[in-house]
């Protein structure tokens, strides 16, 4: 987690615990909408979690492995909110799959990611634009190597993306399948 | 990288027969060579944080492994600490940022910022040397000693145990911002200076090589963006002095007669294979006006480089000020004239050309690609854009 | 193993403040069945770290008080699991070269991100994940494989201790508390424990330390943080 997120997580959870209702909230396997734009089939259960326009699903916990959605980032914007945003590559409506990856790639090491490699960039219809998918290996700040799958497109000038990552230690594995099912699942709204 | 690991933290290591203390009175007694601190001495204290950041360090995956290259360096560190080799392992990071550091259990930490900017084996003797002359004066340890007495400011130990495990520019803002507790005093620096300045000086290095080093990297630092804070010079604080200080020690030293050697060819040859993957890290910086000192320095030694003019391109590309699409095409173009440009030549180009509405020519950059890298990880990918362009 | 100084010092925060209502050890299944006949335990290095607070607020590591901690957890720990009749293989770095070294390692860092999971997510009930009500189900695979192989244990025990003694009255300000205004007091203990099944790599009980138990540098109290971390060791 970014420090800015860490920070932000403390104090929810310092709110909520005063206030006395929980954080996550549980996903059942029933098609279900993502930021009002398509709906995926979750596969099996997951609890969720909102961070402005990430939605992040996760069976074992956040640092073990996740499924992130977001939901329409907008021309100019990078990927994460983090302390230096003004020197970070910002989203284009009008970037090629590969560019894509380069804002992928880019977005990752602002949040610490290391050794990032990306594999097997191919086309891949997201909803209802020429999208892309990729494979991703890299090594959190801690060192814990990851691997990770992504999916994403321009749609009406917004950008949506899929990211499954997990531990390369069992977790990645562990829900891959369902990763793949909800990718091929996208349907527009 | 897994760490901008470890700040400089040097402590001293007593250079040949130099049992007395320098400086100032009262000053710690030079390091001699296999000498541990005692388990309740606040020093064990610092040796056991840097135990602990080297062995993340070892299994940080941040490591450049490369035989070849690890016995080049070895080499001359060796060359430079003589008998207290053997007390020195040595680390090379892969980071771009510019440093080195030395540690008092022994750790030497080499970035590859440094690799990239140093022009010959000469210029990154010095460094290294200056960090020995760190070491053998125990610098670190007075340093840590001293924030142990402020207040309201992070220990040495809690930076480090920071840097240790994170890699990415938002912990250097943090690190450098205790910069006063980090940096070497004036007194400490000249030392260092001097001694590193002996010890390159002693091993047959031009000794003119010292200053070029620091007043490439003050050229870069102005150019640089004030947001990003530099490890290494929190550490070692520029002067102007400095520079002054060792052109005047270089031409004292510079003896005509000697044979001296700046090593330019064994560097180049040691380093070259790296070179693209380290311009590749220096991009991912987006810090574009430093890079295009860099750039313009190395350009100046190689101007008929396709690898360098790949580079200028890749710098307007992703810059993406106004004209620079158009001065990118025609960097990249030139890197094709010259010759020895990579295979992402061509793909950058035709991405541009693509996004510019010249599809012949996108077509015609993209199946260029296809020929020199058909086993390209986005081969799929590229093909989709030929079709698109069709 | 690494220290991640300003990451564990959130967790004593949250763990500090989030009051009674936590289970103490949990298990993953009740009717586990501990291998018959003696049990081998390969015990991982602790992971020890004591610290001094100085009278600026300043967080020290102390070389000399985590050598002491670290020698009498290491005897504790031996002493607790002989009394279970387990029959402790130490942990030897692999020799035959770094990528032993290095699958260790990252054996190590997922049980450190699993040991940090199960702390947020079953010992803080704001973090409860719904997926895992009701559920103790974290494993770390099958990278233990390479672990048992060569240690032949039928079990592996991770200990992690961190602690801070404060040398004056005075107490750090934690970004944390200064939101809330609350004043945590010096002696903040933090201590966990897992047993991983090296058949199948399950953390089949984790344990988190809820009284501090006073000076990890003296014999009785690590003896004691021990004892307690290790009650109702399913071993």
């Amino acid at each position: 987690m970014t420090g800015r997120r860490r920070v932000g997580l403390a104090v929810a959870v310092l709110a909520t615990l005063l206030g006395g209702c929980a954080r996550y909230s549980l996903v059942e396997p029933k098609p279900r909408t993502i930021a009002d734009r398509y709906t995926v089939d979750p596969q099996i259960s997951w609890s969720a979690l909102t961070d402005g326009k990430w939605e992040l699903w996760t069976v074992d916990g956040f640092g073990l492995e996740s499924i992130q959605f977001l939901g329409g980032l907008n021309d100019g914007e990078p990927l994460f909110r983090t302390a230096d945003d003004q020197k970070r590559l910002k989203f284009r409506k009008d970037m090629s799959a590969s560019e894509l990856v380069e804002l992928l790639v880019d977005g990752l090491t602002s949040i610490g990611a290391q050794k990032i490699t990306v594999t097997n960039l191919r086309p891949h219809r997201f909803g209802s634009a020429d999208g892309f998918r990729c494979e991703l290996a890299f090594v959190t700040r801690n060192g814990l190597e990851k691997r990770g799958m992504a999916a994403g497109g321009t749609i009406d000038g917004r950008l949506y993306l899929v990211l499954y990552s997990g531990a390369r230690l069992h977790y990645y594995e562990t829900h891959r399948d369902d990763a793949e099912r909800i990718i091929q699942s996208i349907h527009m709204k | 990288m897994k760490t901008l690991v470890s700040l400089a933290l040097l402590t001293a290591f007593a250079a040949a027969g130099c049992a007395t203390p320098r400086g100032a009175p009262g000053a710690l007694a030079d390091i001699r060579p296999g000498q541990r601190p005692a388990l309740d001495s606040d020093e064990a204290g610092l040796w056991m944080q840097m135990d602990r950041v080297e062995g993340n360090l070892k299994t940080s995956g941040q490591l450049i492994t490369d035989p070849a290259l690890r016995t080049y360096l070895r080499g001359i560190v060796c060359k430079l600490a003589s008998e207290h080799c053997v007390d020195i392992r040595l680390y090379i990071v892969q980071t771009p940022h510019f440093n080195a550091s030395m540690a008092p259990n022994g750790m030497m930490q080499v970035w590859t910022g440094l690799i990239l900017r140093a022009d010959n084996e000469a210029q990154l003797a010095y460094v290294l040397g200056h960090e020995l002359g760190h070491y053998q004066r125990r610098h670190s340890v007075q340093l840590w000693r001293d924030a142990r007495t402020k207040t309201n400011v992070a220990t040495v130990f809690a930076v480090v145990a920071a840097a240790a495990g994170q890699g990415y520019v938002g912990s250097l803002a943090q690190l450098v911002a205790l910069g006063s507790v980090m940096a070497f005093s004036r007194d400490n620096e000249r030392e260092a200076d001097e001694i590193g300045f002996e010890l390159m000086a002693r091993a047959g290095y031009d000794p003119r090589e010292a200053p070029k080093i620091w007043e490439s990297l003050d050229k870069e630092r102005k150019a640089g963006k004030d947001s990003e804070p530099s490890i290494f010079f929190a550490t070692h604080p520029p002067t102007d002095e400095r520079i002054e200080t060792l052109k005047e020690s270089a031409r004292k030293a510079y003896t005509p007669d000697r044979a001296w050697t700046d090593g330019r060819q064994a560097y180049l040859a040691a380093t070259r294979p790296l070179r693209a993957t380290l311009l590749q890290d220096e991009l991912r910086r987006r810090d574009f006006a430093r890079m295009q000192v860099l750039l313009d320095h190395l350009m100046a030694a190689e101007p008929e480089s396709g690898q360098l003019q790949f580079f200028q391109g890749e710098l307007y590309r992703l810059r993406n000020a106004d004209g620079d699409p158009g001065r990118a095409v025609e960097s990249y173009e030139m890197a094709l004239m010259i010759g020895g440009a990579p295979p992402e030549t061509n793909r950058a180009l035709g991405l541009l050309l693509m996004r510019l509405g010249e599809k012949p020519r996108a077509r015609a950059a993209f199946e260029r690609y296809l020929t020199d890298a058909p086993e390209a990880e986005d081969k799929a990918m590229i093909r989709s854009y030929l079709e698109q362009l069709r | 193993m690494r220290m991640k100084h300003r990451r564990w010092m959130w967790l004593l925060l949250l763990v500090g403040l989030s009051g009674c209502a936590q289970p103490s050890s949990l298990l993953r299944d009740r009717n586990w069945q501990r291998p018959s006949g003696t049990v081998r335990v390969v015990v991982m290095p602790p992971d020890v770290e004591l610290s001094e607070l100085t009278a600026g607020g300043l967080l020290e590591p102390k070389a000399d008080w985590t050598e002491l901690a670290r020698q009498h957890v290491a005897v504790a720990l031996e002493r607790q699991l002989r009394a279970r009749r387990a029959v402790v293989v130490p942990y030897e770095v692999p020799s035959s070269g770094g990528e032993e070294e290095a699958a260790d390692d990252q054996l190590v860092k997922l049980n450190d991100a699993v040991g940090t999971a199960i702390i947020l997510h079953k010992y803080l009930p704001a973090l409860a994940l719904p997926t895992k009500t009701d559920k103790f189900d974290w494993t770390l695979g099958e990278g233990v494989k390479p672990l048992q192989a060569r240690t032949g244990a039928d079990c592996a025990l991770f200990v992690f201790f961190r602690d801070s003694y404060a040398s004056s009255g005075r107490v750090a300000m934690m970004v944390g508390a200064a939101i809330l205004g609350v004043g945590v007091p010096g002696g903040r203990q933090i201590g966990f424990a897992s047993v991983v099944d090296l058949r199948t790599g399950d953390i089949v009980w984790f344990n988190r330390l809820v009284d501090p138990s006073g000076d990890l540098r003296t014999a009785g109290p690590a003896e004691k943080a021990v004892q307690g971390l290790l009650t109702a060791l399913p071993l």
